[in-house]
């Protein structure tokens, strides 16, 4: 297996919000603001309102996030992209996540693993292909890139 | 924004799991558009990183789409030789035209945080099946 950059997607975030679900484990939800993406063949904007991230966090900080939102292609096609993925980082580099405030980004493992459902056409390699994903989180939003497996 | 200095990802083998599959289950054509089929997990093996374990569970949901790509659920039960269990779940697609003819599919795993094999919860895998292949071959995400 080797992997292949297949696209980069940037975006902003809305208010984070929380429900404890049990003593010290959080659901976030983080609603998608605005977004876009580009990569070989294939670029456009996140569409607004379509979703967002929900991280499920324990009690030392470190959790799962999944994911659901939808893509607009430059021409016109919409693409809704799923991910799950793992954060694990020092007490620390969690603290300085949480509260926004920028962080090294190699100093914590953040990896996901997106899946797309595209309509058929230029884009249906998406149905068919697994990726993986390195998220970078900054005071302002996200950046995520996803390599496909080849 | 900041221009993007998180790591390049890179695949590391870590384990091969070997899978001894039961009889298919076939629940059939589904209106949804596609045929689904269950491949329960009858036993198999799971070695790598020092660990030598055993499947003591699990199966393969497996949902036949009308394109002809194989959506492919997956859930497994490992217990290592000293009898610690862990879970490993994921999805992916099974394809036998185009690009690549095989599974391939991607791994979380879920394990007692106090055990010996909790630091597999804390990466993602993707895993690797040739075409009638009983091995899994299975990469942790660096």
């Amino acid at each position: 297996m080797k992997l292949e950059f297949a696209l980069e997607l940037r975006i902003s975030l809305g208010p984070r919000m929380h429900i404890e679900v049990a003593e010290g484990y959080t659901r976030g939800a983080v609603l998608i603001e605005d977004g876009t993406f580009s990569g070989p063949g294939i670029s456009g904007k996140v569409v607004r309102s379509s979703g967002g991230d929900f991280p499920l966090v324990r009690p030392d900080g470190n959790g799962r996030f999944e994911s659901q939102y939808l893509l607009e292609t430059d021409d016109g096609a919409f693409i809704l992209k799923r991910s799950t993925g793992v954060r694990h980082a020092p007490p620390e580099v969690v603290r300085k996540l949480l509260a926004r405030e920028e962080v090294d980004p190699q100093s914590y493992y953040m990896r996901m693993t997106p899946r797309f459902e595209a309509p058929a056409g230029p884009y249906d390699w998406l149905n068919r292909s697994i990726f993986v994903g390195v998220g970078q989180r900054n005071p302002d939003g996200s950046v995520f890139r996803y390599w496909k497996i080849v | 924004m900041a221009e993007f200095e998180a790591p390049t990802p890179g695949l590391a083998h870590a384990f091969d799991m070997v899978l001894e599959r039961g009889n298919p289950v076939n629940v059939g054509q589904l209106a949804s558009g596609g045929r689904r089929t269950y491949l329960p997990v009858k036993g198999g093996s799971f070695i790598g990183e020092g660990t030598n374990g055993k499947l003591v569970g699990g199966g393969e949901t497996l949902f036949e789409r009308a394109d002809g790509v194989t959506v492919i659920e997956a859930v497994y039960y490992i217990e290592n030789a000293a009898g610690w269990t862990v879970r490993a779940f994921g999805s992916g697609y099974r394809t036998i035209a185009g690009d690549f003819n095989g599974t391939r599919m991607t791994l979380l795993f879920e394990a007692d945080e106090s055990g010996p094999l909790a630091h597999l919860a804390t990466n993602a895998f993707v895993a690797e099946q040739a075409p009638h292949a009983s091995t899994l071959a299975i990469s942790r995400i660096i």
